[in-house]
């Protein structure tokens, strides 16, 4: 190992011209996530020396899990929250680090560079994390390691009538490619998305989302929206988006112990806390800014009620783990039950293809769907999870987004 | 329309008055036996490239000094310059609770030709430093920082320039847009600067 990575440093030497040489085991000067304190739902980073031990190639930030590209572009018809729903990134550069050696520790010249080198680091550490918590590498989840991940790349919708470059101010997931994309910084950030495991944790839980829920075969985007398999159109749902992005909230609790995924970032107006706050599904539009993210937060806020009602340790990634994991294992099917249901109201067309999203939330369209999916979920956990989930699903959602008429697993296990 | 006509001549007055001003006086080079020093400032802004995909207007302004040398030649005279720049009084966008905060002072020697007229052409080639600060800046949530606070590099830059003067009030003041391609020395991030060259002839 040491080998390969002195062997990539010499390569990159004479590249870089001005740079001074890089140490043979490269330990760098990087933003690190220092945990979450369960008790105020507070956060902290620290600047460090990190030895990057899982480096493969330094000049292309390559290692098991991750290689880092900078920039490139996503082209995409829709984007819902973090997760691009077709498309792919592609045309990054080199990471072009620019850098200085100082005692053997490798120090950042520009913020682009610091931040890259977080990010790395980060993205590797939360991919480790992931494997010991819940047991899933890369490979199990369907993808090819490493993951291609884009820094700070410009952003643009296709659709049918315009193109436009959009600014994101967040992590994102591409699920076709498997890719991720870490989006241009702001000064809407406090902390930077780049180096906090407990976003950068919440787009792998979309990775995980995809392989067990999509069982990696994400939506097309086609022409008409009424021509789209059943399954897929499902897929495409507002109120799935919003449940795959609670299910990423849950796998971030799960893994790094954060009940705020956005603890780290005050001035987003978000309402992702597990604990604080009161809202139910009914009080979404009245109590919650954040559109389908907010049926994400009662979704995620269910699960860790389920997990304390089960006897689960919050502060304990040995309870954390298999309680996600045995949720995480009932998503499988979940779709192709959701699919062959003849009650579920038809697909919506909407201006824009690969969009069966409707305004939130129109309680004839969403609820059924939203009610479905959780009955399911719940029918396919092993007892007594089941109870537990529809006992936090029907306290959460009520009969306004968990209608009595599509229980059948939950109107019997309570 | 006696006022139209007052109105009218004030207009020919007043114009009369602009193009004089303005009138292509031979710019600085009015006594081609004598030098002459000019000094200014500069707007400028460089095109950097501080994020992953695309880049910002940096503002980067210069105060300089130029020495104009009469040749054999009546309209062409030799100009010698120096520039001091600054970099750093917007940073580009980062997180508030980390940032590298980049500040450079810059000075270069230039050396150009000019040919003096009603426009000055001016080519001119340009070395000199980049005396760079880069400080590490911290809040929270972030709550430690091991090892560097920051550090202080000097890198050599060379540049060429090419503007166009326009001299005004008898060639006592010229307004020069330039375009500049500059290499910095291990910082590729940006190349090409543009601006203008605003210099008030002292003798």
């Amino acid at each position: 190992m040491r080998n390969v990575v002195a062997l990539g440093l010499l390569m990159i030497t004479p590249a870089c011209g001005y740079e001074s040489d890089a140490p043979a085991v490269v330990k760098a000067q990087v933003i690190v996530w220092d945990g979450f304190e369960q008790s105020n739902e507070t956060t902290s980073f620290a600047v460090k020396e990190e030895t990057l031990s899982t480096l493969i190639d330094f000049h292309n930030l390559t290692g098991p899990n991750v290689r880092l590209y900078r920039g490139g572009e996503l082209v995409a018809r829709e984007v819902a929250g973090s997760v691009a729903l077709d498309g792919r990134l592609s045309a990054g550069h080199a990471p072009q680090l620019r850098y200085t050696v100082r005692g053997g520790v490798i120090v950042a010249r520009d913020y682009s560079s610091l931040a890259m080198l977080s990010a790395y680091n980060a993205l590797e550490r939360s991919f480790v994390a992931v494997e010991q918590v819940l047991g899933f590498n890369i490979p199990d989840l369907g993808a090819k390691r490493p993951i291609d991940v884009f820094f700070e790349p410009r952003v643009r919708i296709d659709s049918d009538v315009s193109a436009t470059v959009i600014q994101k101010f967040n992590a994102f997931f591409v699920p076709r490619a498997h890719q991720f994309g870490l989006a241009r910084r702001s000064e809407l950030e406090q902390a930077p998305l780049s180096a906090d495991q407990m976003v950068l944790t919440h787009e792998i839980g979309h990775l995980v989302f995809e392989h067990f829920f999509n069982a990696n075969d994400p939506p097309d985007c086609i022409d008409d929206n009424s021509q789209l398999p059943a399954r897929d159109r499902l897929a495409l749902e507002y109120a799935i988006s919003g449940l795959n992005e609670g299910m990423a909230d849950f796998l971030s609790f799960a893994v790094t112990g954060s009940t705020d995924v956005l603890a780290a970032q005050p001035r987003v107006k978000a309402q992702r806390s597990l604990i604080k706050g009161a809202f139910d599904f009914a009080a979404v539009n009245q109590k919650c800014e954040n559109s389908f993210y907010c049926v994400g937060t009662v979704f995620a806020r269910s699960l860790y009620q389920a997990f304390l009602a089960q006897g689960g340790v919050p502060s304990e990634s040995t309870s954390r783990g298999p309680f996600a994991v045995a949720v995480i294992a009932s998503l499988s099917g979940v779709l192709d039950k959701l699919a062959a249901r003849t009650d579920l109201p038809g697909f919506e067309l909407t201006e824009s293809q690969c969009d069966g999203r409707d305004e939130l939330f129109h309680s004839t369209h969403d609820a059924p769907i939203l009610g479905a999916f959780l009955d399911t979920l719940a029918g396919q956990a092993p007892p007594p999870l089941d109870a537990a989930l529809c006992a936090a699903f029907v306290a959460n959602f009520g009969n306004a987004g968990f209608p009595e008429q599509v229980r059948t697993k939950c109107a019997t296990a309570m | 329309m006696r006022n139209g006509n007052v109105s009218l001549a004030s207009v020919i007055q007043g114009a009369v008055v602009a193009v004089a001003l303005l009138a292509p006086a031979a710019a600085r080079g009015q006594d081609p036996l004598h030098n002459h020093l000019a000094l200014g400032a500069a707007p400028m802004w460089e095109a950097r490239n501080d994020y992953g995909e695309g880049s910002r207007m940096n503002f980067a302004p210069e105060l300089l000094g130029f020495y104009y040398i009469p040749t054999s030649h009546e309209r062409y005279h030799v100009r010698v310059g120096a520039r001091l720049g600054f970099s750093g009084l917007a940073q580009a966008d980062m997180p508030t609770a980390v940032q590298l905060q980049e500040r450079d002072v810059r000075p270069a020697l230039e050396i150009g030709l000019l040919r003096d007229g009603p426009v000055i052409p001016v080519i001119a080639l340009g070395v000199g430093a980049v005396a760079r600060h880069v400080a590490l800046k911290t809040q929270a949530p972030v709550s430690s920082v091991q090892g560097s606070q920051g550090h202080s590099e000097v890198l050599p830059r060379a540049y060429g320039h090419v503007a166009l003067g326009v001299p005004f009030g008898d060639g006592r003041v010229v307004l020069e847009p330039f375009g500049r391609y500059e290499m910095i020395v291990g910082d590729t991030r940006s190349t090409w600067r543009f601006g203008l060259d605003v210099s008030v002839l002292l003798f």
